[in-house]
């Protein structure tokens, strides 16, 4: 029985083109909102006797309003348009001619570069790039965070959430949500539920949510909520869809996310305090750039679920909270130099704009912010969970390759 | 049965013009009444085993088809081998289990196919490849025990190997690979006038030296370095069989043509280049394999993360399936895609290069079992559950072919299993932690 | 397979996620860095000076005076210095002292660069580094432990024979960039018993115990009628080794050590093996 599943690599082998990001990017493509938001259920079962309810997490992805209204003009630039860009007319033209193509690659790609052997994607902090062109819409999924963080977030403007929810704060969407791994070419969805469910199908980042002490699905002031990390494999139907009812055991191995909430459920709608959340999200840890000590995870501060029951006995809404702006780019920035050629991303610039409109995390001393609100929605089905005593220190095989220094 | 003209006109296209020279006339004397076996021995016809690999995976939706079992539905990207169809099996649905070791793109996958193992390590494999556990099986009285070729010309671009970080190389161009063939060291089994070769004769007869030492040195020593010695003494007899082998006069082979030599030519990652290649070295393995000069091989198509690219352009197979949007009114990467289609064919390239070659009633494609594969589902997210795998052949009529196997999320290790059983590995369980199985796909199995 | 080795190397890390355990579960700091199961010695002789000391309930490496040795994990440095061996200086040398190499020492290993393909003989891959080797850091030439970590004490004031931090064997709290200090912990290297192929070591309880190649716990112990033990299985043919022996007279063949039975736990702790069970230690 092996617990922790949680390696996720990044980079692409092969020629010469390390991809790391393109988990993350592209698990965060554009795609029908999967876990429509939360409209009020009609009828609800009762809970449970002893009020024990348990869910796995199926979609896991960012709230992308599908369409290009939110991007009147288009998807942020990839490296090498920003390249052409910044050209003048007649030289742009010349090099977009077809027998030019080899000398605009090599010149697009050394702006990938900088001194010292630095990239804008292994060091983004030391390079000075263009803003992503970001959403222009009102609306945006999310949560109303900056309530709970009083004192704590910097100025921003605040969306409206497509149920008429007032002061959404998301502007992790404001940046990204304009990137074509978000919204996909032609602001209809597709690849996201793919790329994100195979991290929740794999039990690499399989989710689970455990509910005690539930005494009605209307109304309850008091639930204890465990929301945490699986090793196990979800059962997929023909679809790929999570099958209800089977059984999952909390990750008792380092590192261990199991996230001890409190709630309370109002209309149908658990909703829990605020408080920080932390998920598994492995990019590249393994061989040599198992980096140990260094764990990338999805890391909420001051984060809230908000759910509603259904029907069906699934949950449908989201989980929101600040997240620190180099965590958005992390997995790209794995990916070091790969992510920008093979995937034209713009590391610094997207860094320089999520700096520019951080919301949250503020330094008590500065007032700086460093962090963005962000939020996922989330689709859980209803499973088994076992809820796991805290692990023991664990040591490793004799033998057993780790601290990168040797290879099996 | 009579030599097929057509067959021979059909070989002299295969080597890209290039004359053939005919060292004697195939006839079926050389096997006995059924065609399966030899008729000077009665040793039953080899049954030879071969990987083909590809990277980058597939579109699903436009690769897997709908209904499992017999006479499977052919999507877009399978078209292409229609006329095969019916020896061919496709495999889908089976998973990768990693058991918290990292999913590394583009990597994790083809290790898992060929060891059950997750890789732990960013190179190497975490275990044998099974193509190596066959060829100990079947491959040691040939003159090459296997034989790895890489159409793209990278020698490194390998999934065949004993474990750890050293990998089976790759012959990377079509020259190198005439010259290993038919070069120095070569037996025509057709040729009447066969002498051992004095040198091998002597090298011989050092390891018989060295055999005596063996067992006084194996009683001397602790049981620590019993384990080592015998694992360097395996590898000893193994060379005394391939010496053997130079040593025993060849059996006639029906089909066996040396071919003219292959000249130098471009080796790089241009399609044209890696198709006209792949074509070449696929010829001369034909040959190989006919000739039983070898009875496992090992093709590698492109690598994992594909360099290829089209002439004339910079940008990758690889960079495309990344960066390149979906078209979501097309539902997959028009660009990307272009590789996938050439990829098929060189493929069915591969599959009827060896059906043409005619031993008795069965082709040689019916006497092998080559098992293809890639290393991801969709390189766009480095998917490695349902990661595309086909057979071709029925290796002597040890399994089925013409069926779509839908693995339902079972570990891809079955796979592994399953082959190496039908190549006659003694085994009932492979495969390591949640990838261990004693699960083989009985439907395939004849 | 993967054919870019360099670009392996360039996929370094950048801003360190605080140590697992979330929530309610606060973890031991147990680990060499942070979460992952703390790589055993591999024996070679430690620089000079070096040595293990118990603190607290970790065994550590401390320098001649006793500091506690710390280390940075190279691999989290790329974000702030493309040769992250280059990392400490200004302010981080103010708070952190290089482990010095001796005087005259040369570089053995260096952080593998960005597109590098071709073997430097004079350097090793960091992957398959022995314990203790030499890079030239900030500081000049200093010990990095297992390819990765550059080593370090506290500086100045902060550094005490019992560093505050380093007293129990814990991290040092990480910085305002979320890089984390890890103190060096020792794992005693496995031993080398005489033992048939399929079994190996593990540590388990703060002693080796056998194991299986993948890391199962070895026991033994009186498996009753039904008892749903799974038994080490044998070669038929094999004569056995030391005080390994094929019993041949169940069902299928069976390793024993001396004497007894030999049952596998389903993974590498103690808690995986059922009552009634006693581990195998070499």
């Amino acid at each position: 029985m092996d617990r922790g599943k949680t390696g996720l690599g990044l980079m692409c082998g092969g020629a010469a083109i390390g991809v790391a990001a393109l988990m993350a990017l592209t698990g965060s493509l554009s795609m029908e909102a999967p876990a429509r938001a939360e409209a009020p259920p009609r009828t609800l079962p009762a809970p449970p006797p002893g009020g024990v309810m348990g869910f796995v997490v199926q979609d896991f992805v960012p709230p992308v309003i599908q369409g290009m209204d939110a991007c009147p003009k288009g998807t942020s630039p990839k490296v090498r348009d920003i390249y052409l860009a910044s050209l003048p007319a007649d030289e742009r033209a010349r090099l977009e001619r077809k027998e030019n193509e080899p000398e605009l690659t090599k010149r697009w790609q050394a702006t990938v570069f900088g001194a010292d052997g630095t990239n804008i994607c292994s060091q983004p902090d030391k390079f000075d790039r263009p803003l992503l062109t970001t959403v222009q819409s009102a609306h945006a999924g999310g949560l109303d965070l900056d309530g709970d963080a009083p004192g704590e977030s910097c100025s921003h403007e605040e969306f409206t959430a497509p149920d008429g929810r007032t002061g959404i704060d998301n502007q992790e969407y404001r940046v990204m949500g304009c990137t074509l791994e978000w919204r996909g070419k032609d602001g209809i969805g597709g690849d996201l539920l793919t790329g994100m469910r195979q991290f929740h199908a794999s039990g690499e980042w399989t989710q689970v949510i455990l509910l005690r002490g539930v005494d009605s699905l209307e109304n309850d002031d008091d639930v204890e909520v465990i929301y945490a990390n699986t090793p196990d494999r979800p059962q997929l139907d023909s679809h790929g869809n999570f099958l209800p009812g089977y059984s999952f055991t909390i990750s008792d191995k380092p590192p261990r996310h199991r996230n001890a909430l409190h709630g309370h459920i109002v209309g149908g709608v658990l909703v829990t305090d605020a408080q920080d959340i932390k998920l598994a999200q492995t990019w590249g840890q393994g061989g040599a750039r198992d980096i140990r000590g260094a764990r990338t995870a999805y890391d909420f501060r001051h984060a809230k679920l908000r759910l509603a029951f259904q029907p069906d006995g699934s949950l449908r809404g989201l989980v929101g909270g600040y997240r620190p702006v180099f965590d958005v780019i992390q997995s790209p920035a794995i990916g070091g130099a790969g992510a920008a050629l093979a995937a034209g991303i713009d590391c610094a610039g997207t860094l320089a704009t999520l700096r520019k409109y951080a919301d949250g995390i503020s330094d008590p001393k500065t007032g700086t912010c460093s962090g963005v609100s962000s939020a996922m929605n989330l689709y859980a089905v209803p499973a088994f969970i076992n809820d796991v005593p805290a692990p023991s220190a664990r040591i490793a095989p004799a033998g057993t390759a780790h601290a990168g220094n040797k290879t099996l | 049965m009579a030599f097929d003209i057509s067959r021979r006109l059909a070989l002299k296209g295969m080597m890209n013009g290039a004359a053939i020279t005919v060292g004697v006339p195939l006839l079926d004397i050389f096997l006995d009444g059924n065609g399966e076996a030899m008729a000077a021995t009665g040793a039953p016809v080899p049954v030879r085993f071969g990987t083909w690999f590809w990277g980058l995976g597939v579109n699903p939706s436009r690769w897997f088809p709908d209904n499992p079992g017999p006479g499977y539905d052919l999507k877009p990207e399978l078209e292409v081998i229609r006329d095969h169809a019916h020896k061919i099996n496709i495999l889908g649905n089976f998973n990768v289990m990693l058991d918290g070791a990292p999913n590394l793109p583009h990597t994790s996958g083809g290790p898992a196919i060929r060891t059950g193992r997750a890789l732990t390590a960013e190179g190497g494999l975490p275990g044998e490849s099974f193509d190596v556990t066959i060829g100990d099986r079947i491959g040691t009285r040939t003159r090459f025990r296997s034989l790895e070729t890489s159409a793209s010309g990278d020698p490194r671009n390998s999934l065949s190997g004993r474990g750890g970080g050293n990998l089976n190389p790759s012959e990377g161009s079509a020259a190198g690979l005439y010259k290993r063939l038919f070069g120095t060291g070569f037996k025509d089994p057709n040729s009447a006038d066969f002498t051992p070769d004095p040198e091998v004769m002597a090298r011989r007869s050092v390891l018989s030296a060295v055999t005596d030492q063996r067992k006084a040195l194996e009683g001397a020593v602790g049981a620590a370095d019993r384990q080592k010695l015998d694992q360097y003494f395996t590898s000893v007899r193994q060379l005394e069989n391939q010496l053997d082998v130079e040593l025993t006069r060849p059996q006639p082979l029906q089909a066996c043509l040396v071919p003219q030599p292959v000249a130098d030519r471009a080796v790089n990652a241009e399609i044209e280049n890696v198709v006209a290649n792949h074509a070449l070295m696929t010829d001369l393995l034909v040959m190989a394999l006919a000739c039983d000069q070898t009875r496992v091989f090992n093709m590698m198509f492109n690598n994992g993360a594909s360099s290829l690219t089209r002439i004339g352009s910079t940008i990758t197979h690889h960079q495309l399936t990344h960066e390149e949007a979906l078209d979501n009114r097309l539902g997959y990467q028009p660009e990307a895609t272009y590789f996938l289609n050439r990829i098929f064919e060189a493929w069915t390239y591969f599959v009827a290069a060896l059906d043409k070659v005619q031993e008795g009633d069965r082709t040689l494609l019916d006497n092998t079992l080559v098992f293809a594969h890639s290393e991801t589902e969709f390189a766009k997210f480095h998917t490695i559950d349902n990661i595309p795998m086909m057979t071709a052949g029925s290796a002597g009529g040890r399994i089925k072919t013409g069926i779509y196997v839908d693995g339902l999320g079972t570990p891809i290790s079955r796979v592994g299993l399953t082959l190496q059983q039908v190549m006659g590995v003694p085994i009932d369980k492979w495969g390591a932690k949640s990838m261990e199985t004693g699960k083989s796909i009985g439907e395939l199995v004849a | 397979m993967r054919l870019d080795t360099g670009m392996t190397r360039n996929a370094s890390l950048a801003a360190l996620a605080a140590l697992a355990g979330l929530g309610a579960a606060s973890l031991p700091a147990s680990a060499q860095p942070a979460d992952l199961p703390i790589a055993a010695a591999d024996g070679s002789p430690f620089p000079p000076g070096v040595r293990v000391r118990k603190l607290g309930n970790a065994s550590v490496y401390t320098d001649a005076k006793g500091k506690v040795l710390y280390g940075l994990d190279m691999r989290t440095l790329l974000r702030w210095a493309p040769d992250p061996a280059r990392f400490c200086n200004a302010d981080c040398a103010q708070s952190w002292t290089a482990l010095a190499a001796p005087a005259g020492s040369t570089a053995n290993i260096r952080y593998p660069a960005g597109f590098e393909k071709t073997a430097d003989d004079r350097f090793m891959d960091p992957r398959k580094a022995p314990d203790w080797t030499v890079i030239d850091g900030a500081q000049g030439k200093q010990w990095v432990y297992k390819g990765w970590h550059l080593v370090f004490t506290r500086a100045g004031a902060k550094a005490r024979p019992a560093d505050r931090d380093g007293a129990d064997g814990n991290d040092a709290d990480a910085d305002a960039n979320e890089r984390r200090w890890n103190t060096l912990k020792y794992v005693p290297p496995p031993p080398k018993p005489a033992a048939p192929g399929v079994v190996t070591t593990a540590f388990v309880d703060g002693a080796y115990a056998f194991a299986d190649r993948e890391g199962r716990v070895l026991f033994t112990g009186k498996c009753e009628r039904d008892c749903a033990w799974r038994p080490l299985p044998a070669p038929m043919a094999s004569s056995g080794l030391g005080e390994w022996k094929v019993s041949l007279t169940g069902d299928e063949p069976e390793w024993t050590f001396k004497g007894k039975r030999v049952f596998v736990g389903t993974a590498g702790d103690s808690s995986t093996v059922p009552s009634g069970g006693q581990i195998l230690r070499p």
